[in-house]
């Protein structure tokens, strides 16, 4: 079903890039990535706002005293919870309903290009059951180019300089620092340093550069190019959408404290 | 975060299977099994085991390329690059040859003092019986099928779309050939002509001389099988589970029989029959004219035939609770291997 409905489109549709592109399946990686995050851009810009919105609230001096003022009562709590979404307009699953619709999406995604990038005969048999016979020629696909610049996309990446006795793991250091420079860009500001949120989210910062590197570093460099691009794909969506911190690159920068943004209904 | 959870919910999708194979081969006293982090030596009698290499298992290197046999060693390559002799006794390594940058699908070939081993880094490897490189022939593409070699001369399949004819003391290639798909399995031979399937869905006879195309048969659905000849006869089976028996002079066909799911690998040619092995299991004897001799069903994948060594046809399975099972050409079942986990 899953596969029928998502994956087997995909996939076709990755194929129909790469074979448009001069089969070159590093250009129709990067392409495909595009292609899926402008589709899923305008949900991504709902889980921002929506969780800009959220944010605002933990900000809010009126909410804090609410906070205070029933925090032995989570019953009336809640209630004032509820009147304060009413009163501004905010939308509690405004975040995380767009977040699930893009998560299937996002998985879809990595599975077809695993499957697009079959380098044994498994795994080309699975892609061959997957093509549309009508819409791709199977016998002009495969077998798929699967080098891009100096890489073999089905394998991991290595540059291999004649002066160097190993090879330089290039797209895994920049998936390391895109990944770190993404999640610092847009880390949310937190006005509490004891802020638990906030707390994981530097931890997090801290470990998911270096997790995505060692997968990076030993899964098939067409993965990691994906990685890749999502990642500055991400950087760009949240640039043009201003919620991009350029200070907090800066060595020892705090993140900012929000700036207050009503988000109340206009009438 | 949408990554990290991606990956997770990845493993349990069930889209990353193994990634081949059992690759077989056999001698009088023992079978040889390429699988998953090892390789088996089993007693052809009972299928007990003798030894495995590496003793101690890596995780990333991984075998499913049929193991050639020269003598005392047992040639076989690996998924990390590495083509390996092993003591056909002891399972000890004698050398190891790492001259390739990419895996071993397809099995190597010991002929005379030449070792040809084919790599998905698009060369095929001649090496000699200590493992030193001779010469080495670039294909276009992967090279995942065992070349097969008749008068000196090397036939080589390729994912390319090629088949090439290459001197095998030189490594020049003699001719090259456009099959419009590429190759997954090993090309068959008879005399004069080359016998090959390819993904264009089509089953091609080449004149192995030459490398001008005799006849061609186009199929109407996917092929995954090695088209195998046997007295004047080519068998294969298709991906909708026809299996085909055609005139090797002219292609025409002389019988056909449906066994309801994809035919894989090459056919065995017995005796009294052949026997063709179906994706999901099931294992149909055939007599030489398509008349029923047996069928077998068993639990797992077929991704490969069975391999006839000395009378007995040896299965390998994929996600099956074997790996191997040996039966004899009456069908009935002899012994089955299941490695220690």
């Amino acid at each position: 079903m899953w596969d029928a409905i998502i994956i087997t489109p995909f996939i076709n549709v990755i194929l129909f890039i790469y074979s448009i592109v001069g089969k070159n399946f590093g250009i129709a990686i990067i392409l495909f990535t595009i292609l899926i995050r402008l589709i899923t851009h305008p949900l991504m810009v709902k889980q921002i706002k929506g969780a800009q919105g959220m944010q605002n609230m933990q900000q809010d001096d009126e909410w804090k005293k609410v906070q205070e003022k029933y925090k032995g009562d989570k019953e009336k709590l809640a209630q004032e919870q509820m009147k304060y979404y009413k009163e501004k307009g905010i939308n509690p699953f405004a975040s995380c309903l767009p977040t699930l619709i893009q998560f299937p999406i996002i998985i879809a995604l990595y599975q077809s290009i695993i499957a697009a990038l079959a380098a044994t005969p498994v795994e080309v048999l699975n892609l061959v059951r997957h093509v549309y016979a009508d819409f791709l020629d199977v016998s002009s696909i495969i077998p798929l180019n699967s080098q891009f610049l100096w890489m073999d996309l089905g394998q991991p990446e290595r540059l291999n300089l004649p002066f160097l006795s190993f090879g330089i793991p290039i797209l895994a250091i920049l998936v390391v620092i895109s990944t770190y420079v993404q999640s610092k860009l847009i880390q949310p500001p937190s006005s509490n340093t004891k802020d638990q949120t906030a707390m994981m989210g530097n931890m997090m910062n801290i470990y998911m550069p270096f997790f995505m590197g060692y997968l990076a570093l030993t899964l098939a460099s067409g993965l990691s190019l994906y990685f890749l691009v999502s990642n500055l794909l991400g950087i760009a969506q949240y640039a043009m959408l201003g919620k991009v911190n350029w200070r907090n690159l800066l060595p020892g920068a705090k993140p900012n404290k929000p700036v207050a943004v009503s988000t109340k209904r206009k009438k | 975060m949408f990554v990290m959870l991606t990956l997770i919910l990845s493993a349990c999708s069930g889209m990353l299977n193994a990634s081949g194979w059992p690759g077989i081969s056999g001698d009088a006293d023992s079978v040889y099994v390429a699988y998953a982090n090892q390789v088996y030596a089993l007693r052809l009698k009972d299928g007990s085991l003798n030894w495995r290499y590496p003793e101690k298992v890596e995780a990333a290197r991984t075998y499913y390329a049929n193991p050639a046999i020269n003598g005392s060693n047992v040639i076989v390559g690996d998924y990390k690059n590495t083509l390996s002799a092993i003591n056909i006794q002891t399972g000890t390594e004698i050398w190891t040859f790492e001259g390739a940058s990419n895996r071993y699908i397809g099995g190597a070939l010991v002929v005379g003092d030449t070792i040809l081993a084919p790599n998905a880094d698009h060369n095929l490897y001649a090496l000699d019986l200590n493992g030193n490189l001779k010469w080495k022939f670039k294909a276009k593409h992967a090279l995942w099928s065992t070349p097969i070699v008749h008068e000196e001369i090397v036939y080589l399949s390729s994912m390319d779309h090629y088949l090439y004819a290459i001197n095998i003391r030189s490594g020049q290639s003699i001719w090259e050939l456009d099959m419009d798909g590429a190759i997954v399995y090993s090309p068959s031979f008879d005399t004069d002509t080359i016998f090959v399937a390819t993904l264009a869905n089509e089953v091609v006879a080449v004149n192995a001389k030459t490398g001008a195309i005799i006849w061609k048969n186009k199929s109407g659905v996917g092929l995954w099988s090695q088209p195998v000849y046997d007295n004047g006869v080519i068998y294969y089976g298709d991906t909708v589970g026809k299996i085909y028996a055609v005139s090797a002079t002219d292609g025409n066909a002389i019988w056909d029989y449906v066994m309801g799911e994809m035919v894989s690998g090459a056919p065995a040619v017995m005796p009294d029959g052949v026997v063709f092995a179906g994706e999901n299991g099931k294992l149909v004897a055939l007599d030489f004219n398509g008349n029923i001799l047996w069928t077998r069903s068993i639990t797992g994948k077929l991704y490969t035939g069975p391999v006839i060594v000395d009378g007995l046809l040896v299965l390998g399975i994929s996600q099956g609770e074997e790996v191997i099972k040996a039966y004899d050409f009456n069908g009935n079942e002899i012994w089955k291997f299941t490695p220690e986990k």
